[in-house]
Parts: structure tokens; C-alpha cells; sequence
């Protein structure tokens, strides 16, 4: 039996790690091993990206929060030329959005979490929003380059955690109100394709087939011992990971279809070292 | 369910709607049935997300993270657990555009940095130097880093208490009695706070307390702002308020009539972070607006015995009539007295190993505390416990990494591949060696030196590193041409780094770790350690350059070679903070006594050394800012005299002492030696304090 960290919470993240590669989720979430790399260092394309990403999912929320796009913009005209663009087109899909698929009680930034398997499960969505007629879409910014296709994300972890942890948790949003399967829309929203959001319908047979699908994997990924962790066979999900010297794993380069994805963990929010200011002797 | 007393529960199962204070002894049980109110809310059908939890400091915020982790618990929105000061942070970076302008920041249009201590302080550092050379705080013998950090202390202090920060000197001063120099002293504190906060308004940084003046003085008065909070959460409950500041205090007063339900947690022995700024009074003063108050009086942890020992040792602090022991204590308050330091420690290392291995007592129930854990005792105590087979793990919470060997190696390698940086400490040929020491694997320090002596030059101030074949076969021999190799290996890679353009000064570091260091024959390979250390050098230099205003304008080159300056001046600290949760518990933990305290935890054994000293209640000298007199309960225009000095010394040892004894549950062992660490006699209030308690105890059980 794995020994988790006391207050470890499954996610599509972590998920995402275990089944690309089995020794990345041990390193990472188990033990929380540090270990230099690249993407550390903030100054190459994958963090300048990493960085944009995540200033417009802030911004994303900020408007959400009610800030006026008048002030949004006087911040975004400082921002390089390429994020100028990627706000132009989302305040442009948002005005077209607006009666239609934005239309209800929107909510940025929200977590959710079920119990599943003996452990928790956590989602964090970018935008839900609750229509007037109960339905619910959850929306997704994928700020990665290029745009993947929607087949590529039907079996990605992430499609099936957030309809499947809504389901259970998203009463919670809808004054307790029971919610079927049927009423849940995903959108994946991507700043390099504006206009061609992906739009995946939930549905009761999807659910039944999520849920058998997460308890199988959270219960092979808790009966695990710390040895039963390998590497990944595909050592093209070696390039950019973090611990790619640590396991002796030489660089392959590859797209960067994942590592930009700023779902549950936003990588430059940098920790706030004041509140520890106790500890620091003056 | 849970077991919960009748007080606990009845506690838990209030009116959702209700306001509450709830006050106690360190355990008595008030964290637990805080948890379990959060849970009986989120039960009764509370959206979880409505709920935040305050805590004063992020180990607090453990038993509430586990809890809510429990599978068991209703599906839903998550609760918050924030600390005032990341509240603060997260209310800024939402709603910046409305404020800043406002506030004053020259650049409202531009995102903010949040500056973290290290590099407040070089921005600090900016402002006061040329200030030095012309003579400010001339009168003062102090390290000028502590000079910097201070200036910040204040600038903080001024903050949590609501006070403008262009009013520090006046309250310094008009509580000063001695050489009337130091009112000069105080001034030229002001002209730099005064010029900081002027500067950070120049170039939108935000340090902790122009965070917390953000959010007191424009957040909670912005509409948006307000909304958003009434909207979010509607249930408060704050954890250790004593331990909390008194702006998180004001703001819990404002709030409570907006919100739901409010439960705060008041622990009556705390307040050990007074020296940071935590008000137990303003805390207190909260019960009035309380609904319902609840007192637990019992404890969870001290059997009837050791609460006898607890009176006994009260009596001995306050030196009133001892209260008698009703029972034999000598098993559980012991001494562990020799004439010499070294012999403490084996002494308690060998106590330590009959509990651990003969005793069967969990190595996570034994805790050693020492007023500081200089790095000295803590090598000299790990080694000991490692040498009997004792898991050990020793908790300094920050510490400069410039300090580690490893992180001094890389420090001066950076130096080395960067000859054209000017202005730099020269590299010696014992630095050098020392680093060819920390990287080669199988080299030991002799060997080091007799490399370095062989292959290095310096001519005009540059250094040259002459390949291995060009030394002496019999050098070559006695070095081995094993380690020649990684050294050649080592030579070419540095000659390719120096002969393209330097990047920024991570990337150097992230080549140098990856493609050098790692490498079989190099002992960074696989090494956690190493990696961990070096992770932490590279965010520090990152967070350092990412804080550098636009119109610095430095090329990547000099800010690295201006972060590389500052470590090794000691500006920057490069300090890392280690999570408690990242690191194994199944071990005895060494740690400062009021790092353990803040914990909240309780243990089975604690042992107590240095209790000769008087680092165990004196406050630290500070001779440019003042805990006591930058704070709400000290009455503007009183004198600061010598009989404030004893009473809060006096004050806070009972606390720290008293702290203690109430999270250990079975023994507490004092280690001292008749000569101390540094070979003087021991003296001190806490060890006459505990000699009073043994004669106590050994006087024995009245009629038994």
C-alpha cells in the first residue's frame, strides 16, 4: 500500500503524471522530490509561455470577477504583442459567447472534490457556468501551441475528471439540486484557435464508464508500493520532464503539447515566503 | 463519529448561524472541535467554498488540511485556508487595476511584483548604502544586512498595527531613555523606510507591508473588493488568533457582522510570536463581539501527574511556594547533567537510543529543543543520533544556502565561468579546491589541492586552468588519472560555456547541474540532496531577477552577476524555507524551541538543552526597531526601562516553558553542562528555574 503524503488529494494533473509516466507521478507527488530543470529557470519559450498562460487565466478570472475591460486592457497593453492578440480573440468569442454558451451564473476559478476510492478528488475548473435551465458548461483556457484536436482530448484524463467530479460535486453550485450526466457541457477554449472551441457532450454512459475507469486506476495507483513506480517506456515524455536527469533519461525533443497545461497547478504563483516571516531572524 | 466531550460537542452542533470565541490551554481540545464544527457545517449542507480558514501561519493550517482531505466528506466546493498576509496577496493580484492608481503606484497599468524577504531587502540594501557612506547610523557597530532586514521589521510592524509608516521613529523614539545618539539613529531609520516605500511606489513593488497597507487601506474600502468577499465567504473560522496580528484582528471585527457564522480560536497560554507583531490582547478583545464564549478547561494530552509537575514548575518560574508533588515524578522530569557539553549530548544520545530501541518509544515522540540550533550543535547532535541508528531530522527553518558547501561550490563556479565580471571576490586556489572537493565523486581534500596547485594560474587577475596532461606524471599519479579525466571533462565544458555569450545566470546553473554535475563520476548524480539545494538556488535567482524593475535595465549577464555579489556580501541570504510536510516524520526532530511550538503539536519526550541560556526569554537585539513599543499595547510616550525589559523576559519564558510542558505528554529531560557550549558556567533563570522544581520533586510526596 502506497504511503501518501497526509494530505494528498487525487487530480487529472497527478492522474495525468501516473499514467504518463509512473516514476514522474512517484517523484513528483509522493515524494516531492525537487529537482532542477529547465523549466525552473523561467527564461526559455516553454516558461515564457508557461508565463503568459498563466497571466491570462488570471486575467480570465479578473473579468469574471467584474474588473472592467477598460482596465484589463491598459494591463494587457503592456504584455508582448502575441498575449495582446490571444485577449483580442477571447473578448471577441466572449461577445459572441455571451447570449449563448456564457449566458447564466458564472463561477472562475472553482475547485471541486468527491471521494472516490478511498481518496479525494479534486478538479479545478477555469469557468463554469450554471445556464438558466440548470444545464452547466465547464470551460477549459488551453493556452498550448498548436491547438490539439478534439480526439486527441476525448481520452485525455482531464475530459473525464472534471464532467465526472461536476456530477457528483456541482450541486454545490446549483442551490443542491440534483444533476445528471446529460446537463454537463466541456469546452476546451484555445488561444491559438479562438474560433473553434471543443465542444464535448456528457453523457450517463460516459459517467459510468469515467467513474469504473478512476476507481481502477486511484485503487492500482494506491496499491502500489514505492518500488512499483517505473519509468515510462515512451522516452519522447522524457524531453521536457523535470526529472529527465535524475532518472538518466537523454533529451528527445517534443511538442509541447502538454507541459503547458496550467490546469490544477499554476507553476510560477510563487510561494509567499512572508508568512513563514516567524522563521527568519532578523 | 468522532469522541468529543460534552463541551466539544455541544460546541460543534451549534446554530449554524452563530458567532463564537472559544478559549483554552494548548490542549484542551480546541483544534479538534474546531474541525469538527468545519465538518458539521460542510455536513449540514454548507457549500464548502463559502467557508475560509484563518490561520496566523501556514504549519497551523495541518489538522484542518487533513481532515479536509478525508474522502469521507460530502462531495462539493473546497475550503480555503489562508493566512492574512496571502489573503492580502491573492485581494491584490485580483483587483490591482482598481487600486493602484489610488494607492499611489506610479504605474498602475503594469502587473505588480511581490517582493519576497531577500529581495526586499537588496532593494533595501540600494537605498541605504550610499547613505552609509555618508555617514548614516555612524554610531552603530552592526552588520549591515541586519541593518536592512530591520528597516523592513519596522516598515512591517507599522503595517500590522494600522500605524502610517512614516511615524516609526517617533514612536522608537519617544520611548528611548539612553544615549541620546540613538535618536539620530532613529531618524535616518525613517529617511529609509520613508525612501523604500517611496521606491516600491516607483516601480510597483510590493513587500509584506505595503501588501498589507494595500489591503487594509484600499481593498476593504473598494466596493468590488467587498463584494467579492461577502460573496465568496460567508463562514469564518480562525485558528490561534493570539498568534495572529493586529490588522488580521481589525479585519476579523469588520467582517464578523457580514458573515453567517464565525468561530475563533483563542489559545490563553499564547503569543509566541510576540516579537513578530502577534497581539493576544487584540486577539482577546474579540470576545466581545462574540455570541457565545466557550472555555475548555481540561487537557488531552498532560496526564493528572504531569499537570502536577506543570503546577510545580509554575510555582518554581514565579518563585511562590511550590505546589507539593502528589506523586513520585522523577521519571518524568529528569536532568541530564555533566561537566562538559560533548558529554551532554552522548549522554542524551544514549538515553535517546534505550527509549528508541529498548523502550520502544516511536523516534517522531522525541523532540531535542534549543533556544537557537546553531549549525555546530545540530552536525553534533545528528552525527551522534545517526552513529546509534536514530532516524533524525533536524527543522532550522530558514537557512542561507550560501552556507551550504554544495551551493558554495556551484557559487564559485559561477564565478569562474564568468571572467568578465568585474568587482567580484577573487576565486582563491582553497576556494577552488574545496569546490573540485564538493563536485568530483572519490576525491578527497588533499588530492583537491594538489590539483588545484598544479593546474592553476593567475595572471593579471585571471585564472587559468591548465589541462591534465600538462602536470607532473608523478602529480598525475598521486591524483589519479580517474579523477583526471572528470577534471578534463570538467576543464572543456567550462572552456565552451566562457567562449559563447553568457545566458541568464539559471541557465548556467541548470547546464552546469544537467550536463556537468550529474554525470557519472560527479557526486551531484542522483545526489536529492544536492538537487534540492541547487532547485532552491535556481528559484532564488529567478525570483530575484523576475523582481528587477524594467528600467534597471541590466542584461542577463549583470543580474546574475549582481545576484552572485549580493549572496556573497550576505544581502541576499538566498534563505530557503523547508514545508514540514515534505519532510519524514518518523524521526527525532531537532529544532529551535519555538519552531516546535508553532507546530502545535504534542510529543511523548521532549529534552531541552542550552537551558542555561538566555536566548530562552531574552529578545533578540535589535537596536534599530522594537517589538514592544510597535505595538498597540504600549502607550504612546512611555519610557521603555529596564523593569520592561525583566517583565517581558519573565513573561516570555513562562510562556515558552509553560508552552512546552502543556504538548508533552510523558517526560521532559534538561541537558546541561556545568561549562556550556562555548565553556562558560551556566547560569539563567530557566535552569535556576528547574533547579527549584527538582528540589521540588526530590523533596518527595508528603507522608508517602
Amino acid at each position: 500500500m502506497l504511503n501518501l503524503p497526509p494530505d494528498f488529494t487525487f487530480s487529472q494533473s497527478n492522474l495525468q503524471d501516473f499514467l504518463e509516466c509512473p516514476r514522474r507521478f512517484y517523484l513528483r507527488h509522493v515524494r516531492r522530490l525537487l529537482w532542477p530543470n529547465r523549466e525552473m529557470s523561467g527564461v526559455t519559450e516553454t516558461t515564457r509561455r508557461i508565463e503568459m498562460g498563466y497571466t491570462f487565466h488570471r486575467l480570465a478570472q479578473q473579468k469574471v470577477l467584474g474588473i472592467s475591460d477598460d482596465l484589463l486592457f491598459k494591463f494587457i497593453a503592456t504584455q508582448p504583442l502575441e498575449f495582446q492578440e490571444w485577449w483580442g480573440n477571447f473578448l471577441y468569442w466572449w461577445d459572441q459567447a455571451l447570449p449563448n454558451v456564457l449566458y447564466g451564473e458564472r463561477y472562475a476559478e472553482t475547485t471541486l472534490s468527491c471521494g472516490l476510492a478511498g481518496f479525494r478528488l479534486i478538479a479545478k475548473y477555469d469557468l463554469l457556468v450554471i445556464h438558466p435551465d440548470n444545464t452547466v458548461t465547464i470551460f477549459d483556457w488551453k493556452t498550448i501551441h498548436p491547438p490539439v484536436r478534439v480526439e486527441n482530448f476525448i481520452h485525455h484524463v482531464q475530459t473525464r475528471v472534471y464532467p465526472f467530479v461536476f456530477s457528483l460535486a456541482g450541486t454545490t453550485l446549483l442551490n443542491s439540486q440534483e444533476i445528471t450526466p446529460q446537463q454537463i457541457t466541456m469546452i476546451y477554449w484555445f488561444t491559438a484557435d479562438p474560433f473553434k472551441p471543443q465542444q464535448l457532450l456528457y453523457s450517463s454512459n460516459q459517467y459510468q464508464a469515467d467513474e469504473n475507469y478512476l476507481t481502477h486506476l486511484i485503487t492500482e495507483i494506491s496499491g502500489r508500493n514505492g518500488n512499483d513506480f517505473p519509468l515510462t517506456q515512451n522516452e519522447k515524455l522524457c524531453g521536457h520532464c523535470v526529472y529527465r536527469t535524475y532518472c538518466d533519461r537523454q533529451f528527445v525533443e517534443t511538442s509541447t503539447e502538454n507541459e503547458l497545461d496550467l490546469t490544477d497547478n499554476p507553476p510560477l504563483q510563487p510561494p509567499d515566503d512572508w508568512e513563514q516571516i516567524s522563521e527568519i531572524v532578523y | 463519529m468522532f469522541s468529543l466531550t460534552p463541551e466539544q460537542n455541544e460546541l460543534v452542533h451549534l446554530p449554524l448561524n452563530t458567532t463564537v470565541f472559544l478559549e483554552g490551554l494548548a490542549g484542551s481540545g480546541k483544534t479538534t472541535a474546531a474541525v469538527q464544527r468545519i465538518l458539521h457545517l460542510i455536513s449540514n449542507g454548507i457549500p464548502a467554498q463559502h467557508i475560509l480558514i484563518l490561520v496566523p501561519q501556514r504549519t497551523l493550517a495541518q489538522p484542518y488540511q487533513q481532515a479536509l482531505s478525508d474522502p469521507q466528506l460530502k462531495p462539493g466546493g473546497t475550503v480555503n485556508i489562508l493566512t492574512i498576509g496571502g489573503l492580502a496577496r491573492r485581494l491584490v493580484e485580483f483587483f490591482w487595476q482598481l487600486v493602484a492608481g489610488e494607492a499611489g503606484f506610479l504605474q498602475p497599468e503594469v502587473p505588480p511584483t511581490f517582493l519576497t524577504l531577500e529581495t526586499a531587502q537588496y532593494f533595501m540594501s540600494k537605498l541605504v548604502r550610499p547613505r552609509l557612506e555618508k555617514g548614516y547610523f555612524a554610531s552603530l557597530s552592526i552588520n549591515p544586512n541586519r541593518l536592512y532586514s530591520q528597516i523592513l521589521d519596522n516598515l512591517n510592524k507599522a503595517a500590522i498595527i494600522g500605524r502610517p509608516h512614516t511615524e516609526i521613529s517617533q514612536s522608537l523614539k519617544s520611548a528611548w531613555s539612553g544615549n541620546p545618539g540613538q535618536m539620530r539613529v532613529y531618524d535616518d531609520v525613517q529617511e529609509c523606510a520613508i525612501a523604500f516605500r517611496q521606491f516600491c511606489f516607483e516601480h510597483n513593488l510590493l513587500d509584506f507591508s505595503l501588501q498589507i497597507e494595500i489591503f487594509r487601506s484600499y481593498l476593504l474600502s473598494n466596493p468590488t473588493c467587498w463584494s467579492y468577499l461577502h460573496n465568496q465567504y460567508h463562514y469564518l473560522i480562525a485558528e490561534n488568533i493570539e498568534e495572529d496580528v493586529p490588522i488580521s484582528h481589525d479585519f476579523i471585527r469588520q467582517w464578523l457582522p457580514d458573515l453567517d457564522s464565525t468561530l475563533l480560536v483563542f489559545d490563553r497560554g499564547g503569543g509566541y510570536r510576540t516579537f513578530l507583531g502577534s497581539d493576544p490582547v487584540s486577539a482577546c478583545s474579540l470576545k466581545t463581539i462574540c455570541q457565545r464564549t466557550f472555555q475548555f478547561e481540561g487537557t488531552f494530552i498532560n496526564d493528572l501527574d504531569f499537570q502536577n509537575l506543570i503546577e510545580i514548575f509554575q510555582d518554581s518560574l514565579n518563585e511562590t511556594p511550590p505546589s507539593l508533588p502528589k506523586t513520585n515524578l522523577h521519571t518524568r522530569f529528569q536532568t541530564i547533567n555533566q561537566r562538559f557539553y560533548p558529554q551532554v549530548l552522548d549522554a542524551i544520545t544514549e538515553r535517546i537510543h534505550d527509549l528508541v530501541h529498548q523502550q520502544g518509544i516511536p523516534p517522531q515522540e522525541i523532540v531535542v529543543l534549543a533556544p537557537y540550533f546553531n549549525d555546530s550543535l545540530r552536525f553534533a547532535l545528528t552525527k551522534r543520533l545517526e552513529d546509534a541508528h536514530i532516524p533524525v531530522r533536524s527543522h532550522r527553518p530558514s537557512r542561507a544556502l550560501r552556507e551550504e558547501p554544495l551551493i558554495r561550490a556551484m557559487l564559485t563556479l559561477a564565478t569562474l565561468a564568468h571572467p568578465l565580471w568585474d568587482e567580484m571576490p577573487p576565486i582563491n586556489k582553497f576556494d577552488l579546491a574545496y569546490t573540485f572537493f564538493q563536485i568530483f565523486a572519490e576525491l578527497d581534500l588533499v588530492r583537491a589541492q594538489l590539483l588545484v596547485n598544479s593546474i592553476f594560474t593567475e595572471q593579471n587577475q585571471e585564472i587559468q586552468l591548465a589541462s591534465f596532461e600538462k602536470i607532473p606524471p608523478k602529480n598525475q599519479e598521486r591524483i589519479t588519472f580517474q579523477i583526471g579525466e572528470r577534471y578534463e571533462q570538467f576543464r572543456l565544458w567550462l572552456r565552451d560555456y566562457v567562449n559563447q555569450p553568457s545566458p541568464e545566470l539559471e541557465i548556467f546553473l541548470i547546464r552546469l547541474f544537467d550536463e556537468l554535475l550529474t554525470q557519472p563520476g560527479f557526486r551531484f548524480s542522483q545526489n536529492e540532496r544536492a538537487g534540492e539545494l541547487v532547485a532552491n538556488l535556481i528559484e532564488s535567482v529567478q525570483k530575484f531577477r523576475r523582481s528587477m524593475p524594467l528600467n534597471f535595465d541590466l542584461s542577463p549577464d549583470e543580474c546574475g552577476q549582481e545576484y552572485i555579489r549580493m549572496v556573497q556580501e550576505g544581502v541576499i541570504a538566498a534563505q530557503y524555507l523547508r514545508s514540514w510536510q515534505m519532510e519524514q516524520t518518523n524521526t527525532v526532530l531537532l529544532a529551535p524551541a519555538y519552531t516546535f511550538l508553532m507546530t502545535n503539536h504534542a510529543v511523548d519526550v521532549q529534552i531541552w538543552l542550552d537551558i542555561g541560556s538566555s536566548g530562552w526569554y531574552e529578545r533578540l537585539f535589535q537596536p534599530l526597531t522594537h517589538p514592544y513599543v510597535l505595538s498597540r499595547n504600549w502607550q504612546s510616550g512611555k519610557i521603555w526601562t529596564a523593569d520592561d525589559e525583566e517583565k517581558v523576559s519573565q513573561q516570555n519564558l513562562d510562556r515558552i516553558v509553560l508552552g512546552l510542558l502543556r504538548r508533552c505528554r510523558r517526560m521532559v529531560w534538561i541537558g546541561y553542562s556545568e561549562l556550556g557550549e562555548s565553556g562558560f558556567e551556566q547560569r539563567g533563570q530557566l535552569l535556576r528555574a528547574a533547579q527549584r522544581t527538582l528540589e521540588t520533586i526530590n523533596q518527595g510526596v508528603p507522608n508517602g
